[in-house]
C-alpha cells in the first residue's frame, strides 16, 4: 500500500510542478504590468507590487500607435469572424451537395492548404498582393484571415450529418434554399459554428506573420506586431512591453474564463493549432 | 445598434486617414532626430500649414524600409538615399525629375543626374582620404606625408626597419564597401573615367585595376587590414601612423582621442597619376508618386540653403555639404581648430573626386570588388590571380543584374492569375447535372479568395524559387535550378537546418514527456483537477508575440529566472539567457514546451479517459499497477494519439518563427536562426525572393514528407 501511495504522491507533485510551470508565467505577467514603473526587470521586480496601478496600461496606449493598433486589430478580428462564419458555412453547404470531380478537387486543394505552411507562401503572397494593390491596406490584412480551411472542413464535417429528408420535409413546406439554409441548417450545426467562431477569434487575434509583412505604416498595424516592434526597439521599456502583453492577452484570457469547456472541445475538433 | 458602432468606427477610420493632407513625408538616416525635428520645426515656421513628418531611420535597415515603402507604394514625399543606391531607384521609375535649377552650384551633381534631368540633389557628401600622424612619421625621420605609392612604399620600408613590428598603414578589408572605395581611389588616379557611365567586367580587368592591385600586394607586408571600425580605433590609440578612412574620421577622433595630432591628405596616386578619392554621398530625391512634389521640392531647397547647411553642421560636425563654403563656427581650442583643418582638407579632396558610375547593376559589384583586397591583403593571392577570381564572380553577377535579359514580373503574375482563373472557372462549369451545377454557386465567393489566397501562393512560390526576382523594378530573371544549387552549397543554409534539426529533436521529446506526464498526473487527482486542467490549457491559447514577450522578460539578465537558477547554485549563463548560442536554444525549445504541453495533454486525457473504467478495475483485480498497467492496458490506447501529436508537432516546430524573431532575431552569431528564420532574413532583409522561395520549397517538401501519412488518412476519411 505505502508503494501506490509513494506513487500517488510523485503523480501530486508532478501535477503541481507542471501547473506551476503553466501558470506562473501568466500570473507573474499580470502582477508585473500593474507595477507603475519597472524599467529595469530585476528579479524583485516581478514580485506582486505593493500597490497596484494601472500606470503601465495608461502609458502603453499613449505610446503612439498602440491604441490604434488594438482598435484594428478588434476590427480584423470582427471581419474575420464573419467571413469565416458567413462565407465558410456557404462552400461548406455547397461542398455537401457535389459528387465526383468538383468535390474530389476542392477537398484536396483544401487539405493541401491546410497542410502547407503559411510561411512557405509569404513571398508569393506579398508579391501578388503587391500587384493587386493590397500592401499595407486593411484589405490585405484581413483577405488570408478571412477564409481558413480549417473551418470548411470543421463546418463541413458538421453538415454532412444533416438528414436529407429533413431538408425534404421543409422544401415540400414551401421553404427556399436560402431560408433552408438559414432557418434549418446553420441551427443544426450551431456546435460547429462556435467551434469555428473561437477558432477564428484565436487566430486572427495573435496572427503575426501575415500582419507584420504585409504592413508598413503604423495605420495597418494589429496588436501582435505593434507588441513585437516594442519589444524589438534598441532600448526596450519593459514596463510598457509587459503591460502590452497583458493587454493583448487579455481578451483571450477573458475568452477562456466565460468559455473554457467549448474551447477545450473546440481545440482538438479544430485538429491543427494556427 | 451594433452596426451603428461598425459604420462609426468605419468613419472615424476614413477620417484619420484623411486628415493629414498637407503632411509633407520625410525619411532620412543622416541627421539624428532631434537637429531633423529642429529643422522641421524652421521649415514649418516660414511655411504656415504644412506639417513635416521625419522619420529618421537607421542605417542598418534603411534600404530595406525604402524598398519595401515603395513596393507598398506608400513611400515618402521626400527620400534621403546613398549615392549608389540611386541607379536602383531611378530604374524602377520611382524618382521624379526636379528642373536643373535646383542643382545648380552644388558638388557632385552627377550621380544624380538621369538622362532625363536631375532627379536626385546630392546634400551630405563623403570622401576618402589618408589619415597620417605626423609625430610617428617624424619620429623615424620622415617629414611629410607621402604623395605618391611610391613614397608610401618608401615610408613604409623604412618604418619597417626601425620597428618590424609596427604595421604601417591601415587599409579596410572584409567589409562589403569600404575596400573597393579604396581600392578604386588609387584606380582612379590613373585614370578618373576608368569605368564612363556603366560597369563592365573588361575594365575591372583593365591597367588600372591591376596597378592598384599591385599596390596592394606590394605593401601587404607592412599593411594592418581589418574592418574599418577596427582600423580607425588603431589609428585613435597611435598604434598605426596611417590609415585611409572616411570624412567621419574627423569628429571620432575629437571625441575619443582629443590629443592627438593628425593630417589629412589625399589618397597617394599610382605613379604617373593624379590623387582621386572616393566620391560618395547622401542624396535627396522626390518620390515619383509624391503628391506635393511642389513642397517636397521647397523643403529640399530648404535643406540646401547655406544657414539650414550651417545649422547641420554645427550640431553634427562631422557632415561635409554638397554646398561649398559651409564651415564650422570659428573655434581656437586646439581641438576645434584640428577639426576645422580636417574638414577643409576633406572638402578639398571632394573637389576632384569621383563618383561610382550610375550603373543600376553596382550593387551587384561591390562585392567582388571588394573581394580583391580580400584575396590580396588576407589570402595573400597574387595581384593577377585575385583580379581573375573577382573577374570571375562579377561576369555572372553583372549577366543577372544586367535587365536586357530580364522580364517584367508583371507577364509572369499574370500567367499565374490566368490560371488561377482558369481554375475557378472549370469548378464552376464543370459538367454535372443541372441541379447540382446551380448548388456550387455558394461555394463561388470562398472559393475565390481561396484561390487568391492559399492556392495561387502556393503555386506561384515554385515558380519564384527559379527565378532572380528584383522587388524595386520588378524584373525577373528565369535562372532554373541556381538557387537550389546555391542553397544547397550556402553554409548559412546548412547551419539554419541543422538549428531546427536540434529544435526539432529536443522540444518534440520533452512536450511529448511533459505533455503525457499531465494527463496522467490529472487522472489521478481526485480535487483540482478542473482547474489543474485550465491552467495547463490556457498557455497554448496566448498569442504567440505575447509567449514569447514574456519569456524574453524572464530570461533577461538578472531576472527571476537567473535569481531561481542562481539560488539552486547552477552557474546563470553569460552574458545572458539570450545572449548565449546554447542558453538561447535552450529558452526556445522550452519556451515550445510550455506553449504546446497543455494543448497536447488535452488529447492525451481524452484518449485515457475512453479506457472502460471495468477494464481498469479489472487489472487492478489482477495486481497490476505501475509500470506493467501503463504497458499493457494505457500505452495500446495512447500510441495512435502518441504518433498524432508527434507528426502535429514535428511539423510545427519545422515552422518556427515569430518566438524566434521576437526573442532572439535569429542570435546570438545565428544560434538560433532556423529555416524559416533564414526565410525571413532572404526574403525581407536581403529582398532575394528568389532564394527564400527556393527556401520555401524545401520547407513545402520537408513537411509534406512528414504529413504525408497524415494527409492520406484524412483524404480518405473526408471523402
Amino acid at each position: 500500500m505505502t508503494e501506490s501511495r509513494k506513487i500517488s504522491r510523485f503523480w501530486s507533485v508532478a501535477a503541481a510542478a507542471l501547473i506551476v510551470f503553466a501558470i506562473a508565467p501568466v500570473l507573474i505577467v499580470f502582477s508585473v504590468s500593474l507595477r507603475p514603473q519597472t524599467p529595469m526587470l530585476l528579479a524583485r521586480d516581478f514580485l506582486p507590487p505593493a500597490r497596484p496601478s494601472l500606470v503601465s496600461y495608461r502609458d502603453v496606449l499613449s505610446e503612439p500607435g498602440f491604441l490604434r493598433a488594438t482598435l484594428n486589430s478588434a476590427f480584423v478580428t470582427l471581419l474575420c469572424i464573419g467571413g469565416n462564419i458567413g462565407l465558410g458555412s456557404l462552400a461548406a453547404w455547397a461542398l455537401t451537395r457535389q459528387r465526383g470531380i468538383p468535390f474530389r478537387a476542392t477537398m484536396f486543394t483544401l487539405v493541401f492548404a491546410i497542410a502547407l505552411p503559411q510561411q512557405a507562401t509569404v513571398v508569393p503572397l506579398f508579391l501578388l498582393f503587391q500587384r493587386w494593390s493590397l500592401l499595407d491596406t486593411f484589405t490585405g490584412i484581413v483577405l488570408p484571415g478571412l477564409i481558413m480551411p480549417v473551418n470548411v472542413l470543421v463546418l463541413f464535417q458538421g453538415m454532412r450529418r444533416i438528414p436529407q429528408s429533413l431538408l425534404n420535409a421543409a422544401m415540400l413546406d414551401g421553404a427556399s434554399a436560402a431560408y433552408c439554409f438559414r432557418r434549418v441548417v446553420l441551427p443544426l450545426v450551431a456546435p460547429s459554428v462556435g467551434v469555428v467562431t473561437i477558432n477564428t477569434f484565436m487566430a486572427s487575434w495573435s496572427a503575426f506573420l501575415l500582419p507584420f509583412l504585409l504592413t508598413t505604416t503604423a495605420e495597418h498595424r494589429t496588436l501582435p506586431v505593434a507588441l513585437a516592434l516594442l519589444k524589438t526597439q534598441d532600448d526596450v521599456r519593459w514596463s510598457l512591453v509587459i503591460a502590452g502583453a497583458a493587454l493583448t492577452a487579455l481578451p483571450v484570457v477573458l475568452l477562456f474564463a466565460l468559455a473554457h469547456r467549448k474551447i477545450v472541445s473546440g481545440l482538438t475538433a479544430g485538429g491543427i493549432k494556427g | 445598434m451594433r452596426y451603428r458602432y461598425l459604420a462609426s468606427y468605419l468613419l472615424a477610420i476614413t477620417v484619420a486617414l484623411s486628415a493629414h493632407a498637407s503632411e509633407l513625408r520625410v525619411w532620412q538616416m543622416t541627421l539624428r532626430p532631434r537637429t531633423a525635428a529642429a529643422i522641421a520645426a524652421q521649415y514649418e515656421i516660414r511655411h504656415p500649414g504644412v506639417h513635416v513628418a521625419v522619420e529618421t531611420l537607421s542605417w542598418d535597415d534603411a534600404l530595406q524600409k525604402l524598398v519595401l515603402a515603395i513596393a507598398s507604394h506608400h513611400e515618402p514625399d521626400v527620400l534621403e538615399l546613398g549615392s549608389t543606391w540611386i541607379p536602383q531607384f531611378r530604374a524602377a521609375g520611382s524618382l521624379a525629375v526636379v528642373p536643373d535649377s535646383d542643382v545648380a552650384g552644388l558638388l557632385l551633381t552627377q550621380p544624380g543626374r538621369s538622362p532625363r534631368g536631375p532627379d536626385a540633389v546630392p546634400w551630405i557628401l563623403g570622401t576618402r582620404a589618408l589619415f597620417v600622424n605626423p609625430a610617428m612619421l617624424r619620429a623615424a625621420g620622415i617629414n611629410r606625408a607621402p604623395r605618391g605609392t611610391d613614397e608610401l612604399l618608401r615610408d613604409c620600408l623604412h618604418l619597417h626597419t626601425i620597428a618590424p613590428s609596427m604595421r604601417c598603414i591601415g587599409l579596410a578589408a572584409s567589409d562589403t564597401y569600404a575596400p573597393w572605395q579604396q581600392l578604386l581611389s588609387f584606380a582612379w588616379s590613373r585614370n578618373p573615367n576608368l569605368f564612363g557611365e556603366s560597369i563592365n567586367a573588361n575594365d575591372v580587368n583593365g591597367p588600372e585595376v591591376l596597378a592598384a592591385a599591385r599596390f596592394y600586394y606590394a605593401v601587404r607586408p607592412y599593411a594592418l587590414a581589418d574592418v574599418p571600425s577596427a582600423l580607425d580605433g588603431q589609428f585613435a590609440t597611435g598604434a598605426v601612423p596611417m590609415v585611409i578612412s572616411g570624412s567621419w574620421l574627423p569628429q571620432l577622433l575629437r571625441n575619443t582621442s582629443p590629443d592627438l595630432d593628425y593630417e589629412v591628405v589625399p589618397i597617394p596616386a599610382l605613379t604617373g597619376g593624379q590623387p582621386r578619392g572616393f566620391a560618395g554621398g547622401e542624396y535627396l530625391a522626390v518620390s515619383a508618386r509624391s503628391q506635393h512634389k511642389e513642397l517636397a521640392r521647397s523643403f529640399i531647397a530648404f535643406l540646401l540653403e547655406p544657414s539650414t547647411l550651417a545649422a547641420i553642421v554645427e550640431a553634427q560636425p562631422g557632415l561635409l555639404t554638397a554646398r561649398r563654403g559651409v564651415d564650422l563656427p570659428e573655434d581656437t581650442s586646439h581641438r576645434g581648430a584640428a577639426t576645422r583643418a580636417a574638414r577643409r582638407a576633406l572638402q578639398s579632396i571632394l573637389e576632384t573626386a569621383v563618383a561610382p558610375p550610375s550603373d543600376p547593376r553596382w550593387a551587384a559589384a561591390e562585392q567582388p570588388l571588394s573581394s580583391i583586397v580580400d584575396h590580396i591583403l588576407l589570402e595573400g593571392d597574387a595581384p593577377e590571380t585575385a583580379v581573375k577570381k573577382a573577374v570571375g564572380v562579377l561576369e555572372p553577377a553583372l549577366r543577372l543584374a544586367d535587365y536586357r535579359h530580364s522580364r517584367q514580373a508583371d507577364d509572369v503574375i499574370r500567367w499565374i492569375e490566368g490560371a488561377g482563373l482558369a481554375a475557378a472557372l472549370l469548378l464552376i462549369l464543370w459538367p454535372g447535372r443541372k441541379t447540382t451545377r446551380w448548388t456550387r454557386l455558394p461555394l463561388v465567393p470562398w472559393w475565390v479568395l481561396f484561390l487568391a489566397v492559399y492556392l495561387l501562393p502556393g503555386i506561384f512560390v515554385f515558380v519564384i524559387s527559379g527565378t532572380s526576382y528584383d522587388l524595386l523594378s520588378a524584373r525577373i530573371v528565369f535562372t532554373g535550378a541556381r538557387n537550389f544549387i546555391n542553397l544547397a552549397a550556402s553554409p548559412s543554409f546548412q547551419h539554419s537546418l541543422l538549428v531546427t534539426s536540434i529544435f526539432v529533436v529536443t522540444s518534440v521529446p520533452l512536450t511529448l514527456l511533459m505533455a503525457l506526464s499531465a494527463a496522467y498526473a490529472f487522472q489521478k487527482l481526485r480535487r483540482f483537477r478542473r482547474i489543474a486542467e485550465l491552467a495547463v490549457y490556457l498557455p497554448p491559447l496566448l498569442p504567440v508575440v505575447v509567449t514569447a514577450t514574456v519569456f524574453g522578460a524572464l530570461f533577461v539578465g538578472s531576472g527571476p529566472v537567473d535569481w531561481l537558477v542562481g539560488r539552486a547554485g547552477i552557474p546563470v549563463p553569460r552574458p545572458s539567457w539570450l545572449l548565449n548560442p546554447w542558453a538561447a536554444m535552450c529558452v526556445v525549445v522550452v519556451h515550445a514546451a510550455w506553449t504546446s504541453f497543455g494543448y497536447y495533454a488535452i488529447f492525451f486525457s481524452v484518449s485515457l479517459a475512453s479506457i472502460p473504467l471495468t477494464v481498469l478495475d479489472a487489472v487492478a483485480l489482477d495486481g497490476a499497477t505501475g509500470w506493467l498497467r501503463f504497458r499493457s492496458i494505457e500505452w495500446p490506447v495512447l500510441r495512435p494519439t502518441v504518433l498524432l501529436v508527434l507528426l502535429l508537432h514535428s511539423v510545427r516546430s519545422f515552422q518556427v518563427f515569430p518566438e524566434i524573431f521576437i526573442m532572439t532575431r535569429g542570435g546570438p552569431a545565428g544560434a538560433t536562426t532556423t529555416v524559416v528564420y533564414q526565410l525571413y532574413d532572404l526574403a525581407f532583409r536581403t529582398f532575394d525572393f528568389g532564394a527564400a522561395s527556393a527556401v520555401a520549397v524545401v520547407l513545402m517538401l520537408i513537411t509534406l514528407v512528414i504529413v504525408f501519412p497524415f494527409v492520406a488518412r484524412s483524404g480518405r476519411t473526408s471523402s
